[in-house]
């Protein structure tokens, strides 16, 4: 093949005649892509190894079954996709040029846009969408059975997740890295504009409540616990201060000695929880620390950035791709055996203890973040777009940086049904269900009527032990069924039986880590939204140097999510249980408004059959929502309709009951019928918002397939005067191209926009 | 024009002795670390303010992170769930 063809494809005159073409030309590409005996030979044999993990996942019907068949199933079925599907999506919808410059290029500023290495944006995308939301979803789906949530998570993000992440990250680098909120003013006009607009802000709002509640519910009555997830507050303010006065600029220095410390705390946090003054001062109660969140959200929030935001996003950061490495590692290296079924008892029912609802529509909400995130969409259209160096790029980072998310729900799956069934229902009903001793729990597990399945209370305390916690019963919310499983595969690679306590903790920490920081970025998202908002009526919210409008707008902010996790830690029927159901939905209607947007927008590029790659998440994931609102709207079964559970208990008090179902209290039964009101209301709201903008964006669409209302809300196109490879491992001719473009930038050094030649 | 992040590359190359490439692929994991962090935003002011020829005196370490918080402040964006 001769690759150094001089001349550009399509006529890319860059900005000196002497440049090298900014893209390799078409009939390269394609000779580089011609299929050899070895790639076949290759591609056929991960089919295979996917094939078979699959086999062993859906049929093997043994005892146990071994975690590696997991991941087999899962990363085949990932390279497949992306080779395929992914490119399949790049060649029909997308149609890369890249002799046209990104952002990054057209705008370089040195600061937002600045072209950057593909691999290390790979790692900063993936580190800035990857969250709690994947780690809690798989695991209480795993109710269920192993095999439902290992579908929806693989086949999810192939079909749906990825590919959202994908074409948002495509259409916002089209558009100088606009926002997803900006985008869909330009495309639905103001109908469709205002209700993306409050639909994205409440979801935020509850999406911080829900995380806000996981941490509530990890550090509730654990000493331990909360003194080092307490810490983490001192160590981020010390390493703001320190790169503010010491040594501004050594954030890979302080980050190292901010995990140290992180490290310090956890261990040092058996010694205080031992103490009489450390479990006196440390052992809180859950409507407490979830006061102290919200008064940690409001200050968190009005402060400047580099006190406590940023060091705590540089700590996250260290801490996600660390963990996440090592948890790969060790379940390769451990192999856990799995008992859980593959399907269980409750996959056909709609009572479970863990959330209600059958299989249809809730599991695939349950999920959330690992297999479909309306929240990347705010990323992919954020900072990522004004980062990436060319258009060819965007498949490896959008569609690969979701796939590697999806990659660690399955892995947070495996660590949820690595554990003893009868663990994990008594760890995940509620306290009125169990009533929080081990012989309750245990009794009530034991009543559910699983097969195999003969929970003994001393289990449950020994496992408390292990674990360094006083219980272990009733922590819902997820987070500590992970840390749970992670300490027992963690421990058998390193240090053994006595370490599990460390690792329990470890996991909890790093969980509670990145969720105070989502809560106080999410906070102040949110406040800028309703600042911008409130400026159309009193334009001085606008400006954000006005320190009263800055904390009236975060006060309010931190109001509405405080509240819900105040109704969610005091509801009488377990919190978790009723409220994540309502963030699955909220999360994956944003993503289905995201959808919507994009549909429109390739629609209006003249794009027909190709389409279909959009509307079938689309319409799949507005049925799984809608489907799920109306439910949790209409259903007569109290379990799982909100409004009948309001009905039945403001019915059961006006009849002069004092006692229902869980609520054991005239005040308890007060509470529900308040919370299931608003949580009802909620629901209302998200699903008319979410219509509203699908109905907008399908009639858009409409017109554009008719060839009406065809606007072009692109930026102008920028002749690119740069190169860099599409993928991980760059292929002989773009090397080459590399090559020349080395020589041409070292003697045009001015030209040399990522700085990466000169060195 | 990206140099990769692993060793290959000029200095390294093919026939460098095992420590020479010992220190280019620390050197790419180092360089990918500060990538992934942020910690190289200064490097890439100063190379922005060197190759755009600008008459004035760039700003010093200090002032620049001073700034960058100050507009970070000013323009949040959420992590994710």
């Amino acid at each position: 093949m001769s690759p150094s063809s001089p001349e550009p494809s399509s006529g890319a005159a860059a900005a000196t005649a002497d440049a090298p073409p900014a893209a390799l030309p078409e009939q390269t590409v394609r000779a580089e892509q011609r299929w050899t005996p070895a790639k076949i030979v290759l591609w056929v044999a991960i089919s295979l190894v996917g094939a078979l993990g699959w086999v062993m996942l859906a049929l093997a019907r043994g005892e146990t079954i071994n975690a590696i068949w997991f991941v087999f199933a899962a990363v085949a079925t990932y390279l497949v996709a992306y080779r395929f599907y992914a490119k399949f999506i790049q060649n029909r919808l997308v149609k890369p040029d890249d002799t046209r410059a990104t952002p990054a290029e057209a705008e370089y500023d040195g600061k937002d846009y600045v072209p950057t290495d593909r691999r290390i944006l790979f790692g900063h995308h993936f580190a800035a969408i990857a969250g709690a939301g994947p780690l809690v979803g798989p695991v209480l789906a795993a109710q269920m059975g192993y095999l439902p949530g290992t579908i929806w998570i693989i086949v999810g993000v192939v079909l749906a997740g990825a590919v959202q992440d994908f074409l948002v990250l495509v259409i916002s680098t089209r558009r100088h890295g606009r926002s997803l909120g900006q985008m869909a003013r330009d495309e639905l006009g103001v109908v469709g504009g205002v209700a993306a607009f409050i639909a994205t802000l409440t979801i935020m709002l509850i999406i911080v409540a829900i995380l806000a509640m996981v941490v509530v519910n990890s550090l509730g009555e654990s000493a331990w616990g909360v003194y080092s997830v307490g810490l983490t507050i001192p160590i981020a303010i010390f390493m703001g201060l320190y790169l503010r006065f010491l040594r501004p600029g050594k954030v890979f220095e302080v980050s190292v000695i901010g995990v140290a410390l992180l490290l310090f705390a956890i261990i040092s946090g058996r010694w205080v929880a031992e103490t009489g003054w450390g479990d006196a001062l440390f052992h809180l109660d859950r409507p407490v620390l979830a006061g102290l969140i919200i008064a940690y959200g409001f200050i968190a929030a009005v402060l400047p950035v580099w006190v406590l935001l940023a060091p705590r996003d540089y700590l996250s950061t260290f801490m996600k791709i660390g963990t996440i490495v090592m948890l790969a590692v060790a379940i390769i290296v451990v192999r856990p055996s799995i008992s859980t079924p593959a399907v269980s008892e409750f996959a056909s029912r709609t009572d479970g203890p863990v959330f209600t609802g059958g299989l249809f529509p809730f599991l695939f909400v349950t999920i959330a973040c690992g297999a479909l995130s309306g929240f990347h969409a705010m990323i992919s259209s954020g900072t990522t777009p004004k980062l990436v160096e060319k258009e060819r790029q965007m498949r490896m980072i959008g569609y690969g940086g979701m796939l590697m998310e999806s990659f660690v729900a399955i892995m947070a799956l495996v660590a949820a049904v690595s554990i003893d069934r009868g663990i994990y229902f008594a760890m995940n009903s509620s306290a009125a269900a169990t009533g929080g001793t081990i012989e309750g729990a245990a009794q009530f597990v034991n009543s559910l009527g699983l097969t195999g399945v003969n929970l003994d209370p001393a289990t449950l305390a020994q496992t408390a032990k292990d674990v360094g916690e006083e219980s272990i019963v009733s922590r819902t919310g997820g987070a500590p069924t992970l840390a749970v499983g992670l300490a027992g595969i963690m421990h058998k690679l390193v240090g053994g039986p006595a370490m599990m306590a460390f690792w329990y903790h470890f996991a909890i920490m790093f969980e509670a880590l990145f969720i105070l920081t989502s809560v106080d970025a999410g906070t102040r998202v949110a406040r800028f939204m309703l600042a911008d908002a409130l400026g159309g009526w009193k334009p001085r919210f606008r400006d954000h140097s006005w320190r009263v409008g800055a904390w009236i707008t975060t006060a309010v902010m931190v109001a509405g999510w405080g509240s819900i996790l105040m109704m969610g830690v005091l509801d009488p029927l377990g919190g978790i249980n009723t409220l994540f159901p309502l963030f699955g939905i909220a999360n994956q209607l944003l993503a289905a408004v995201a959808l919507a947007i994009c549909l429109v927008v390739f629609a209006r590029k003249g794009r027909t059959w190709s389409l279909l790659i959009i509307f079938v998440p689309l319409a799949f994931t507005a049925v799984v929502t809608i489907t799920g609102s109306f439910q949790k709207i209409f259903s007569s079964d109290p379990g799982v309709g909100y409004w009948a559970n309001h009905i039945a208990y403001r019915d059961a008090l006006a009849a002069g009951k004092t006692e229902l179902g869980l609520a054991k209290t005239p005040e308890d039964m007060h509470a529900v019928v308040f919370n299931t009101a608003v949580q009802g209301s909620l629901s209302i709201l998200f699903v008319v918002c979410t219509i509203i903008v699908i109905v907008v964006s399908l009639w858009r669409t409409w017109q554009a397939l008719n060839g009406r209302n065809l606007l072009d809300t692109e930026a102008p196109r920028v002749e690119s005067a740069y190169f860099a490879p599409a993928g991980m491992v760059p292929t002989p001719a773009e090397k080459e191209l590399e090559g020349r473009w080395r020589d041409h930038l070292r003697e045009h050094p001015e030209k040399d926009l990522a700085g990466t030649v000169g060195h | 024009m990206s140099t990769p992040v692993a060793p290959a590359g000029r200095q390294a190359g093919g026939t460098g002795p095992v420590p020479g490439r010992l220190v280019g692929a620390l050197r790419g994991v180092r360089r990918f670390a500060r990538g992934v962090l942020g910690s190289d935003a200064y490097d890439r002011y100063l190379h922005h303010h060197r190759i755009t020829g600008c008459a004035h005196a760039p700003l010093s370490e200090k002032e620049f992170w001073r700034l960058k918080y100050a507009e970070q402040g000013e323009n949040p964006s959420a992590g994710c769930c």
